[in-house]
């Protein structure tokens, strides 16, 4: 079905207004935007090498930092507001953005202290409200992420081991679970939603490889909630899977009662038990989910990927020995591909049709 | 379907859709799963999981090393599930998508196999040797299953092994793994494409092919980083830097012309503007410090402005 056939449709239903729009400037497709992503992270980090040789005195006085940080986020600000067809001007505002932003981080801890876990709460509401104020959809992915991490970094310091995932996968149900969100202001909320997946990648990806204590923060906390965190963690994590599926489920408008509704809770409730023993799954989980309700293969890509690095960690993780963890994922296989088997044969089918679904 | 996709979220974007009409609007543009679509994705996510939870659970198992069961239960446990899974692969035949399950299974099984035999007889034998043994063993069932990630786990067993390989010898260890792992995900990319160009229906997907990509990707531009900043041999580093540009060759013309695909243009992109900043940044950071940083920042920008601008044209010509 081509875009004009659609519209037809849909204005005789009602379901639209006005004239249908002319096509937009291509964004270009995701790659592209990555592609361009990360090269403006490198301009920024040149010209951030730039500015430390270049203007030392920046760097040894937070207020200039903090200045110096405000002054290249509001140019590049500037930049995508007066020229945002000008391809150069974009990137150069990216960057020059980015710069900006590690400069606010660098000022905001030596003012806060790097220890302190305000400064990574503080850099996150910096981001939040750039990833808000900046039109702009790179930016604004890049904002996210960043404040998604700085967040988390803030929860480690706190210190609340293990909450920033669960929390990263709430934020993420938050976007994707409402059409009136990541469709209806998606220009907002859609950068948002892939920041904080990759932020929520990155911390999962900081976490299994224990980089935390190579920040040097995160090890040294003693407590009760230090020691129970990662177990509470993976509860809240198990928590936001099922509710995650309950919201899915109920939409699909299942006959009340029927097997199929049943087994769609089963399954859930089995998932969310078994996260609740494998460190990793309900995030990946969740974020598979999420990317198949809203059918974006990048999402799902991006969930497959979390899967593989949860059972590349799960080998490693010491909370319970190879043999516990070996049986755990028997069971598991057996269960999961005796579903499988029962979901080909029609056993969980509503017995209703296709049509039936809104 | 990525048109539509992006002329209905366009049309989001641009207010026209009617207040409370979203969910009908996506459900009627099939941008959101129907019941079906959601009984497939099932199906196939309980197979694969359960075929990889599976795998996982025979590893684990095999890595305790559990003292009190003895080498023959071991080897007995292994081979009794290499035979069971060969029987249900036989059972569900190879072209069902639970047959191939089987034999991904199977080729795992094959790496746990291996992983035993060093274990109890202490062969001595390096660790590359077992990754290369591994690909070697379940290559049958790779040409058998004609199944793109059964090639692709084929493809990183090897890279493995040839990882391992090169960092046997310290002192040779980073030259020989760079050459290799170019030769290695260039030939391979190469081969996919010539599978392809020969119209077998299995390497029809877009996506193990950019997976193929960004390996070759990956190690070309390690190899020109190498070639920049450790040139102590002249002749092999004005070697790598032809190979490269050749490879860049190749890339633009058979993604641009003869199978045109977007995603290989943008990853030899960017794997240009990391060599050329590198490039110009050994030039330039020796001699004037600040200024050399804020050169290679705005070449870095201008680069990736104009490549992302001859991207986005070339993506009004074909589709990603």
């Amino acid at each position: 079905m081509s875009p004009a056939e659609l519209w037809a449709r849909l204005a005789a239903d009602g379901f639209v207004q006005g004239a249908l729009p002319e096509e937009k400037s291509a964004q270009g497709p995701w790659f592209v935007r990555v592609m361009l992503g990360i090269a403006g992270w490198i301009g920024a980090l040149f010209l951030l090498g730039f500015v430390g040789i270049g203007f030392v005195f920046i760097f040894e006085n937070s207020g200039f930092s903090l200045f110096a940080g405000a002054a290249c986020c509001g140019a590049g600000y500037g930049l995508f507001r007066s020229l945002p067809e000008n391809h150069f001007a974009e990137q150069f505002g990216l960057a020059l953005s980015l710069a900006g932003q590690l400069l606010i981080a660098f000022g905001l801890g030596q003012i806060i202290g790097a220890r302190s876990p305000a400064v990574y709460f503080a850099i996150a509401l910096v981001q939040a409200a750039l990833a808000y104020a900046v039109p702009h959809f790179l930016h604004r992915v890049l904002a996210s992420a960043g404040g998604g991490i700085a967040f988390a970094l803030g929860l480690s310091v706190v210190p609340l081991p293990g909450f920033a995932a669960p929390l990263l996968c709430a934020g993420l149900a938050w976007v994707w679970l409402d059409a009136e969100r990541w469709a209806g202001r998606g220009a907002l909320w859609r950068p948002v939603g892939y920041g904080l997946l990759v932020a929520l990648l990155l911390v999962e990806a900081f976490r299994t490889s224990g980089m935390t204590d190579w920040f040097g923060i995160g090890r040294r906390s003693t407590g009760w909630l230090a020691a129970h965190g990662p177990l509470l963690g993976r509860i809240l994590g198990a928590s936001v899977l099922a509710f995650v599926a309950t919201v899915l489920i109920r939409r699909e408008k299942l006959a009340s009662g029927s097997r199929a509704e049943l087994a769609a809770f089963a399954g859930a409730a089995a998932a969310a038990l078994a996260s609740v023993a494998m460190p990793g799954l309900a995030a990946a989980l969740v974020v598979l989910l999420l990317g198949f309700a809203v059918i974006s293969r990048i999402i799902m890509a991006l969930g497959v990927l979390g899967l593989l690095g949860f059972v590349s960690h799960f080998y490693y993780s010491l909370h319970a020995s190879l043999l516990a963890k070996s049986a755990m994922m028997a069971a598991t296989g057996i269960v999961l591909l005796l579903v499988h088997f029962a979901i080909t044969r029609g056993l969980f089918s509503s017995g209703e049709s296709e049509a039936d679904h809104a | 379907m990525s048109d539509l996709r992006g002329a209905v979220l366009g049309w989001f974007d641009a207010e026209r859709i009617a207040p409370g009409a979203a969910p009908a609007v996506l459900h009627a543009a099939g941008l959101v799963p129907s019941r079906g679509d959601w009984r497939d994705f099932l199906s196939r996510l309980t197979l694969w999981l359960g075929t990889g939870a599976l795998a996982a659970s025979v590893i684990f198992f095999f890595a305790f090393n559990w003292d009190a069961l003895g080498r023959m239960a071991k080897f007995g446990l292994v081979e009794g599930a290499i035979l069971i899974g060969l029987l249900a692969c036989w059972r569900l035949g190879v072209e069902t998508l639970a047959g191939k399950a089987v034999l991904l299974l199977l080729s795992l099984l094959a790496g746990a196999l291996l992983a035993l035999a060093g274990q109890v007889y202490q062969t001595g034998a390096d660790t590359w040797e077992l990754f290369a043994w591994w690909a070697a063993l379940i290559l049958p069932w790779v040409l058998l299953g004609r199944f793109a990630p059964l090639w692709l786990l084929w493809l990183t067993l090897l890279n493995v092994a040839v990882y391992l390989h090169g960092g046997i010898r310290s002192d040779l260890a980073v030259e020989p793994i760079v050459w290799s792992l170019f030769g290695l995900n260039g030939l391979a990319l190469a081969g996919w494409e010539a599978g392809r160009r020969l119209e077998i229906e299995w390497l029809g997907e877009d996506w193990p092919p950019r997976l193929v990509a960004i390996a070759s990707a990956a190690s070309a531009t390690v190899l020109i980083l190498w070639a920049i900043l450790d040139w102590r041999d002249q002749a092999s580093g004005a070697l790598a830097g032809t190979l490269y540009l050749g490879w860049l060759a190749c890339v633009y013309a058979w993604y641009r012309h003869v199978r045109p695909d977007l995603f290989m243009l943008a990853a030899a992109t960017l794997s240009l503007i990391v060599s050329a900043a590198t490039l110009l940044a050994k030039w330039v950071l020796d001699e004037s410090a600040a200024g050399g940083f804020l050169l290679v920042g705005l070449a870095v920008i201008g680069m990736s402005a104009a490549g992302g601008l001859w991207l986005k044209s070339v993506a009004r010509e074909q589709p990603a």
